[in-house]
């Protein structure tokens, strides 16, 4: 599937995508430099949340809200072979999220959430390349 | 009790809009599965479910499911019924994968 957005719409896509990769290789160097799992979360889920724009502006949408951002990912999710895969890829990056502000998860389960928000992050841009 | 059997307590609270309740039951029911499905293959398992879930997906016997990502939908109703963390539509979104999975474990497994 090939974009739907006008030049503005694939403009803003640009952006987003520059900006999940940036946010995806700030949370690997405060991985690596620093150990800071709590702001590398995240920054991690920050970037999920961008490809997700990133992707939903090449087809002309542009999500706001939390809501409109699971609507557009639903929507993503059903043009996709793997659409449910993708879709609970998405509940890794959620899940980091809520470790950033509570620091629940052990580090098994970190290791495990990280490794699937960065296939959920890798699938989208691979998306977002495919369509743009 | 049974995956199904927490599945239809769930879908009552789900319905009656108590979201932490119904997040907690349906994580119930995930843990349930996990826990037939080791049982049926013959594997052990940890409290987190991991390792387990991996062996699930490595395994050519088993079913094909997303086993690893269901689990972590568990989990985030967990996290929820917990902590109450959630937006109404991030329960709504993980509720709606967990039921699949409950309802395809119930079924041709």
């Amino acid at each position: 599937m090939t974009s739907s957005g006008s030049t503005r719409d694939r403009q803003r896509a640009k952006f987003y995508e520059a900006r999940s990769r940036n946010y995806r290789s700030q949370a690997g160097l405060l991985l690596e430099r620093d150990s800071d799992t709590d702001s590398a979360s995240a920054l991690l889920y920050e970037a999920a949340k961008q490809c997700i724009n990133a992707v939903a502006n090449v087809h002309g949408d542009n999500p706001g809200t939390t809501g409109a951002k699971m609507n557009a990912l639903r929507r993503i999710s059903e043009r996709e072979p793997d659409g449910s895969k993708l879709m609970r890829n998405w509940e890794d990056a959620l899940r980091l999220h809520i470790h950033a502000d509570r620091g629940h998860l052990s580090d098994s389960e970190l290791a495990e959430t990280l490794e699937r928000a960065h296939i959920f992050i890798d699938s989208m841009l691979a998306i977002y390349e495919r369509d743009r | 009790m049974t995956p199904s059997e927490y599945l239809v307590l769930a879908d009552k609270k789900f319905a009656a809009g108590d979201y932490r309740k119904a997040s907690r039951l349906m994580w119930k029911a995930t843990e349930a599965v996990f826990v037939d499905l080791a049982d049926s293959h013959g594997l052990d398992y940890t409290e987190d479910f991991i390792s387990l879930a991996k062996t699930l997906e490595r395994n050519s016997s088993a079913a094909k499911f997303d086993y690893r990502g269901s689990l972590t939908t568990g989990k985030v109703l967990r996290d929820h019924a917990e902590m109450d963390v959630l937006e109404s539509i991030e329960v709504e979104f993980a509720y709606e994968l967990a039921r699949e999975f409950i309802l395809w474990s119930c079924g041709d497994k």
